[in-house]
């Protein structure tokens, strides 16, 4: 059975498992000298979280449209720009190979301005921002805002009050937040292309 | 210690020539402002992350240091400055301390919001002189901290007004 609870932990995991990819990629970037392939172990990182993301995203999805739920509906509140995001990330994928056969791997500040490089950083903007902005829309981490309605008839906010569910879904928050921020201060680092600061 | 390229210690140890002195002073320039840069573009960053999840009442005791931390942290990872990582850690629990304490009203927040980023970079200063040839003069060393509480109170104002 897989609960909304299961789908908002899985999906808090793989934005980990994509942030931690990226910064991986940094660091190989930063100190594996002539990186000259796509085909590296920290690529394999990175996209094998995007990979395990929209997965969670696309599963859920899928089983709230089997059980006969408009595409509204089984998209969870928030998330429409994270499959925006899957998208961007996925066309800025392939056209980061096709960039780096075409005109070989960036060095240093050319791997922040790359024009692939920014499509994949809009792409995971969008996707770690999903759990925010479900958040943002009064809903809860670990039920589906539709499926407390139907049993209350009140807002979803008035109806959970639980401990648990009150401190995780501020987690949520913060942590989707965070990785938002981590992901600009990455794109950002040509501002401190400097040896400490 | 750590000796950065460009830094007296490093220099000490080069023949000196016009062109090579000419050379130093505008990498001396470059960097200055690249770093001075970078530290108001995170101060940006921190603040207006922050100051979103302040304004929505979802910043419990320890956001403060949980976020810095994570940010310093991981860029200390994938480039170098590790030793900023206690800096950060410091600054976030002060940070955290004056959050729980301060009114919520939009002045607070705001003289917070120049605090903030302010506390880190002196503590940055502290960390870099006292663990790296920390070359900087003393204005730059004195007003980086102000220029950065300056940026997160200019971010303030987007995020509390009236």
């Amino acid at each position: 059975m897989y609960t909304f609870g299961m789908f908002s932990y899985v999906y808090l995991f793989t934005s980990f498992w994509l942030v931690t990819g990226a910064y991986i990629d940094g660091w190989a970037h930063n100190h594996v000298p002539e990186l000259e392939t796509f085909f590296t172990p920290w690529h394999a990182v990175l996209y094998s979280g995007y990979l395990a993301m929209v997965l969670t995203l696309l599963l859920w999805i899928w089983l709230r449209k089997r059980k006969g739920h408009s595409w509204r509906e089984a998209v969870p509140e928030g998330h429409g720009l994270s499959l925006l995001g899957a998208g961007v990330f996925f066309f800025g994928g392939i056209g980061d190979m096709l960039w780096h056969i075409a005109f070989g791997i960036e060095a240093g500040i050319e791997a922040l301005l790359s024009p692939t490089h920014l499509l994949l950083a809009t792409g995971a903007f969008l996707l770690f921002s999903g759990g925010a902005r479900h958040v943002l829309r009064g809903n809860c981490f670990l039920c589906h805002g539709e499926e407390l309605l139907e049993r209350s008839g009140k807002s979803h906010e008035s109806m959970c009050k639980k401990q648990l569910h009150l401190r995780m879904t501020q987690m949520m928050y913060i942590l989707s937040v965070t990785f938002c921020m981590m992901i600009l201060t990455y794109m950002t680092q040509f501002a401190r292309y400097t040896q400490i600061l | 210690m750590k000796a950065y390229a460009h830094s007296p210690a490093a220099l000490a140890t080069e023949e000196l020539t016009e062109s090579s002195v000419q050379e130093h002073a505008a990498l001396h320039y470059h960097e200055q402002s690249s770093a001075v840069l970078g530290a108001i573009v995170l101060s940006i960053i921190l603040v207006a992350g922050l100051g979103m999840l302040i304004r929505r009442k979802m910043a419990p005791r320890g956001t403060v240091t949980l976020v810095l931390t994570a940010l310093v942290a991981s860029i200390a990872f994938m480039r170098e400055g590790k030793e900023l990582v206690p800096a950060a850690i410091a600054a976030g629990i002060l940070g955290d301390i004056m959050l729980a304490y301060i009114p919520r009203t939009q002045w607070w927040m705001r003289a917070w919001c120049f605090v903030l980023p302010f506390l880190y970079y002196t503590f940055v200063v502290i960390t870099l002189n006292i663990t790296a040839d920390f070359w900087w003069s003393i204005h730059m060393q004195a007003g980086l901290p102000v220029i950065t509480g300056f940026a997160g109170l200019l971010t303030s104002l987007l995020l509390f007004r009236g």
